[in-house]
């Protein structure tokens, strides 16, 4: 054998070695890079695939051979193609989650992670984070349906403690107008027994009176006539005479019947004022005077319009409206709605001294305007109006609040401008509003409509 | 490339590299399978049969006892250990598909290291044919082929590797002696490109 013919087989022998340590160490790098299950791949300048692992057809289903000299981008979504495209320009090195089509068309979340080379080439993995996002995306649609329900059970939480205190304010409420009503019925009961009771003896008394008066005028003309023609009786009946004061008697007591008469008349007048306000045998809606439920009350208050120590007589104006038809109502309640606001009309004006009042200020007492009208033919308004010192805005937003009162504890149930409100406006199908301004007095307006709805 | 000056020279086709019983066969198989190595051969010989150009074959074979082995390191010793090449077996025996061109192929004997020049009157057939252009083909390519392919170069020899009729131990060193190794000395291409050179100048 030749000398170079050994060297030949030699330097054979030498790249034997090198190529099989040289194609071991590649063997085992690519046995290491095969059996990973993330993708690993090779890009060249133009972005195109110039190596892929079996993971890029186990994950993404695409073949190796044919996906070779693709680019990347062409297996993103398009929705996320600008996120890679960014990226490469700017040679960021950032993870990046990006959206890849599967060969079966189906959406994978895969996490790229790219190392950039000096010669623009880039390397990378990509690891299938579907699952994870999945899970994710679960996991915050849970938190959101978790979040969801609970506010929707705090909504509901709320709303039932709305309605709890709505159902206990309307408790309250009812506590309140049934401890109301029963005092009212109470009153209503004892007037209604108190007229009843002297409505018979006073109609004795002045079913009589006029007999009386025939007879005391008889008796009067016969004395009269004794002494015409007996000018000198015995002297016994000159000292009887002389002590009774007969000739005073004579001239007075025509005057006494006649007070008695206008006794008796008013008495008559206030038991029946009574008995209409009380109207218990009226728990129907009826057709009714509002004029007479006006001037019942007002009889029932008279006393307390009268002069005190502290100011004079109320005046009372009635500006009452020709035209008002009967409206249907239920008179009792109604009645009540006028005694509440003409009772606190009255203990407005008592409120204040004449000094106190510009109104007042030579002018006598405090005043009070009943005005009445017809809207539309359908509405009848009652307007109750004083001189009093008005109501501050602040209060005025609570006047018709059950168990509001600025009186003492004890004086008032706070009940009275409440229940008045929910008779005109629940029971009536009606409208109570109040206008007032300091020093310009309290004006309270009804509007209850001529005919009640069926039901 | 002149057909009168050209020879292709066939390297190990023989049943204990390229048999699916051969001793040796799992050492070429996957790259054999790769390149198509024995397919593509047979098509080329196929086509260069009707042409002038020489075809030599160049077997590997081993006494029994592998006498002819001194020693042997790498590749020889592995031909020693298990037994290939052995004369008069199945095992050093030309593949069956060339059979049919027996008489067309030149066998020149008495190969029993890498290199096929080694031991040979190779050469001295290829100068008295007045060959200047030596086309290889065969297994294993980074031992056999390149080991002849050099010593046909530094012989004053143009040597063209004929990269889809060659087999290696695996892809990876079938490619990296094709992009690597045999341009600094030759020149590679495939039969299919070796037949397109060809045909002109058959035709002429």
């Amino acid at each position: 054998m030749h000398e170079h013919d050994m060297t030949n087989e030699l330097h054979t022998q030498i790249q034997y070695r090198l190529i099989e340590q040289l194609t071991e160490s590649e063997r085992r790098y690519r046995e290491l890079v095969e059996s990973l299950r993330e993708i690993v791949f090779e890009c060249d300048l133009d972005g195109c695939f110039v190596f892929l692992n079996k993971a890029w057809t186990e994950i993404l289903g695409y073949s190796i051979q044919e996906s070779l000299g693709q680019s990347l981008e062409d297996f993103i979504l398009d929705a996320d193609r600008d996120v890679w495209r960014s990226a490469l320009l700017q040679q960021t090195e950032e993870d990046l989650e990006l959206r890849f089509s599967h060969q079966t068309g189906s959406t994978l979340w895969l996490e790229l992670a790219i190392r950039f080379n000096q010669d623009s080439k880039f390397t990378g993995s990509l690891n299938n984070i579907t699952e994870r996002k999945r899970a994710e995306s679960l996991l915050k649609q849970a938190n959101e349906d978790l979040e969801s329900r609970i506010q929707s059970r705090t909504y509901e939480l709320s709303q039932t403690n709305e309605q709890l205190s709505n159902t206990l304010k309307k408790l309250q409420q009812a506590q309140g107008w049934l401890i109301q009503q029963e005092k009212m019925s109470s009153l209503g009961q004892l007037v209604a027994g108190v007229a009843h009771e002297i409505n018979n003896p006073i109609s004795f008394i002045h079913g009589n009176l006029d007999h009386i008066q025939d007879y005391i005028e008889d008796l009067i003309k016969l004395v009269q006539k004794y002494h015409k023609y007996y000018p000198s009786p015995a002297e016994e009946i000159q000292v009887v005479a002389k002590k009774i004061e007969l000739d005073f008697i004579l001239e007075d007591l025509p005057k006494v019947l006649s007070s008695m008469q206008m006794g008796s008349d008013r008495i008559c007048e206030i038991v029946l004022s009574l008995r209409n306000f009380s109207r218990l045998n009226e728990a129907k809606i009826k057709a009714v005077d509002i004029h007479k439920g006006l001037e019942n009350t007002l009889t029932i208050l008279n006393h307390r319009l009268k002069p005190s120590p502290k100011r004079p007589a109320i005046q009372v104006i009635k500006e009452y409206s020709n035209d008002l038809p009967l409206v249907e109502c239920y008179a009792g309640l109604l009645n009540q709605v006028f005694m509440n606001i003409l009772a606190n009309a009255i203990e407005a004006i008592d409120e204040m001294g004449p000094d106190d009042n510009p109104l007042m200020q030579g002018k006598g007492g405090g005043q009070i305007t009943l005005k009445t009208s017809l809207i539309d033919h359908q509405w009848v308004r009652i307007s109750i109006a004083d001189s009093g010192p008005g109501i501050p805005s602040a209060v005025q937003q609570q006047i018709f609040n059950p168990f509001f009162t600025t009186k003492p504890v004890g004086k008032s149930t706070g009940m009275g401008l409440a229940i008045s409100y929910q008779i005109v406006t629940e029971q009536h199908g009606g409208k109570l509003e109040c206008f007032s301004s300091r020093d310009q007095g309290t004006e309270f307006v009804l509007q209850i409509p001529v005919q009640q709805a069926v039901n | 490339m002149d057909l009168n000056n050209t020879a292709l020279l066939l390297i190990g086709f023989q049943n204990d590299y390229y048999s699916s019983d051969g001793i040796l066969n799992s050492v070429i198989e996957a790259s054999a399978k790769a390149s198509n190595t024995v397919r593509n051969t047979i098509q080329l010989i196929q086509h260069l049969a009707e042409t002038p150009i020489l075809i030599i074959s160049a077997p590997i074979f081993f006494t029994k006892n592998y006498e002819e082995l001194v020693d042997p390191v790498g590749i020889l010793k592995t031909v020693k250990d298990v037994g290939a090449f052995q004369e008069k077996t199945k095992g050093s025996q030309t593949i069956e598909e060339l059979h049919p061109f027996q008489e067309r192929i030149l066998e020149v004997p008495g190969k029993r290291g890498l290199n096929a020049f080694v031991n040979t009157n190779l050469d001295e057939i290829l100068q008295k044919r007045n060959i200047r252009h030596l086309v290889l083909a065969g297994a294993v390519t980074s031992i056999c082929i390149d080991s002849t392919g050099r010593s046909a170069y530094e012989k004053g020899y143009y040597v063209s590797v004929l990269s889809d009729c060659i087999s290696a131990r695996t892809v990876f060193e079938q490619e990296f002696y094709i992009e690597n190794v045999f341009p600094l000395y030759a020149n590679t291409l495939t039969s299919e490109e070796l037949l397109e050179q060809l045909t002109p100048m058959a035709a002429t």
